[in-house]
C-alpha cells in the first residue's frame, strides 16, 4: 500500500512539474502569440489591397486594349471602303487580286460556289490573261488587303491580351482563400489568448519578427505613397521643371 | 438554331474584370446586347424580368452562387429552358458533375480563350 502511494505521489509530482513547465512555455509564447494575432488583421487587409491593386491595373490594360480594338475597327472600315473604290477604278486587276478573289470564291459554301461558278471561271481566265501579259507590281488593292489582314491578325492578338487578363480573377480568388485562412488563424490565436489569459500587446513589448517589418513596409506603402501629380508638385517647389 | 447576334445575354460574375473580358469577347463575336450581374441573386432577378436568350455565369459568387442560380433557373417554369454556360475556376470533376446534374448547357474552365467561348456558343446554338 505504501509502495502504491509512493508511486502515485511520484507520478503526481511528475505531472505537476510537466504542467508547470507547459504553463511557463505558454507564458513565453504569450508575447509572440499576442503580437501575431494583432498583425494578422493587417496582413489580411494588405492581401485584400493586393486584389484591389491588380483589379485596377487590369481594368487600365483593358481600357487601352478596348481603345485599340475600337480604333482598329474604324481603320478596317476605312480600308475596306478604299479597297472597294480601288477595285472599281483599278484596271486591269493585278494577278494577286484575281487569285485572291478566286480563293475567296473557293472558300465559300458549296451552294454559293455553284452559284458563282461562272464568276469563278471568269476570274481565273482573267488571272491567266494577266499572267500572260506580265504581272504588275505595286498594286494598291493588294496593299489595302494586306493591311486589312494585318489588322485582323492584330485584333486576334488584342483578344488574346483581353483573355490573358483573366489571371486577375484567378489571383483574386486565391487571395480570397488566403484571407479566409488568415482570418481563421487569427480567430484561433485569439481563442488561445482568451483561454490562457495571455497578456495583450499594450502590456507586452512587441516581439520583432520579419513579419513585423514586412507589415510596417506594407502599411507605409499604403499610407504614404504619393501619386505622380503630388510628386511633380513637390518637385516643382524645388525648382524641377 | 444558330445564335441570334441580337439576343440579350446576361454575364454573371462577381469580378468586374471577368465580366468585362466575357463582354469584350462576346462583342468581338458579334453579340453586343450584353447585360451584367454581380451575383446569382441579381442575375436571377434580371432573368425573371424576361428578354434574355443566354446566360454566361461564374460559379463562386457571394449572396448566391452560380450553381444555386442555375438550379433556380431550372426550377422556374418561365426561364427553365434558358441556356446557361458556366465559366469558372472550379475545375474539379465533382464540380462539373454537379453542374451537369443541375442542368448546365456547357462548362468552361478559367483561364479560357475566345475560341473556346465561341466553340461552346456554337455547341449550345448549333
Amino acid at each position: 500500500m505504501a509502495d502504491t502511494n509512493g508511486h502515485l505521489y511520484a507520478e503526481l509530482g511528475e505531472l505537476a512539474r510537466y504542467l508547470d513547465m507547459t504553463l511557463r512555455k505558454l507564458d513565453d509564447a504569450g508575447a509572440p502569440i499576442t503580437t501575431m494575432s494583432s498583425q494578422l488583421p493587417q496582413a489580411a487587409t494588405h492581401l485584400e489591397g493586393l486584389t484591389k491593386l491588380t483589379e485596377e491595373g487590369t481594368h487600365e490594360v483593358m481600357r487601352l486594349t478596348e481603345e485599340l480594338q475600337d480604333s482598329h475597327a474604324v481603320v478596317v472600315g476605312l480600308l475596306r471602303k478604299a479597297a472597294a473604290a480601288v477595285d472599281k477604278i483599278q484596271a486591269p486587276p493585278c494577278v494577286a487580286c484575281l487569285l485572291r478573289e478566286s480563293q475567296q470564291l473557293l472558300a465559300q459554301e458549296d451552294q454559293q460556289l455553284i452559284d458563282n461558278r461562272e464568276r469563278l471561271a471568269g476570274t481565273l481566265t482573267k488571272a491567266s490573261e494577266t499572267l500572260t501579259k506580265g504581272a504588275n507590281g505595286g498594286c494598291v488593292a493588294c496593299a489595302l488587303t494586306q493591311s486589312i489582314l494585318s489588322l485582323s491578325q492584330d485584333d486576334k492578338r488584342l483578344i488574346e491580351i483581353m483573355t490573358a487578363l483573366s489571371f486577375q480573377d484567378l489571383v483574386a480568388q486565391r487571395v480570397k482563400k488566403l484571407t479566409t485562412i488568415v482570418h481563421d488563424v487569427e480567430h484561433k490565436l485569439l481563442e488561445l489568448v482568451v483561454v490562457f489569459g495571455l497578456k495583450h500587446e499594450g502590456a507586452t513589448p512587441e516581439v520583432k519578427t520579419d513579419a513585423t517589418d514586412m507589415l510596417k513596409q506594407l502599411k507605409a506603402t499604403n499610407e504614404t505613397s504619393m501619386k505622380q501629380n503630388l510628386v511633380d508638385d513637390i518637385l516643382g517647389k524645388f525648382g524641377f521643371n | 438554331m444558330p445564335a441570334d447576334p441580337a439576343m440579350k445575354i446576361l454575364v454573371v460574375d462577381d469580378m468586374s474584370t471577368m465580366r468585362r473580358i466575357v463582354k469584350n469577347i462576346l462583342k468581338q463575336l458579334g453579340y453586343t446586347n450584353v447585360e451584367e450581374a454581380e451575383n446569382g441573386q441579381e442575375g436571377l432577378t434580371k432573368l425573371q424580368g424576361g428578354g434574355f436568350g443566354f446566360v454566361v455565369s461564374d460559379w463562386n459568387m457571394p449572396v448566391m452562387t452560380g450553381i444555386e442560380m442555375l438550379r433556380a433557373i431550372r426550377a422556374d417554369e418561365a426561364i427553365k429552358k434558358l441556356p446557361v454556360l458556366m465559366v469558372t475556376a472550379e475545375a474539379q470533376q465533382e464540380n462539373l458533375i454537379e453542374a451537369v446534374k443541375a442542368g448546365v448547357s456547357n462548362y468552361i474552365v478559367k483561364p479560357f480563350t475566345a475560341e473556346t467561348l465561341q466553340e461552346k456558343i456554337s455547341k449550345i446554338f448549333p
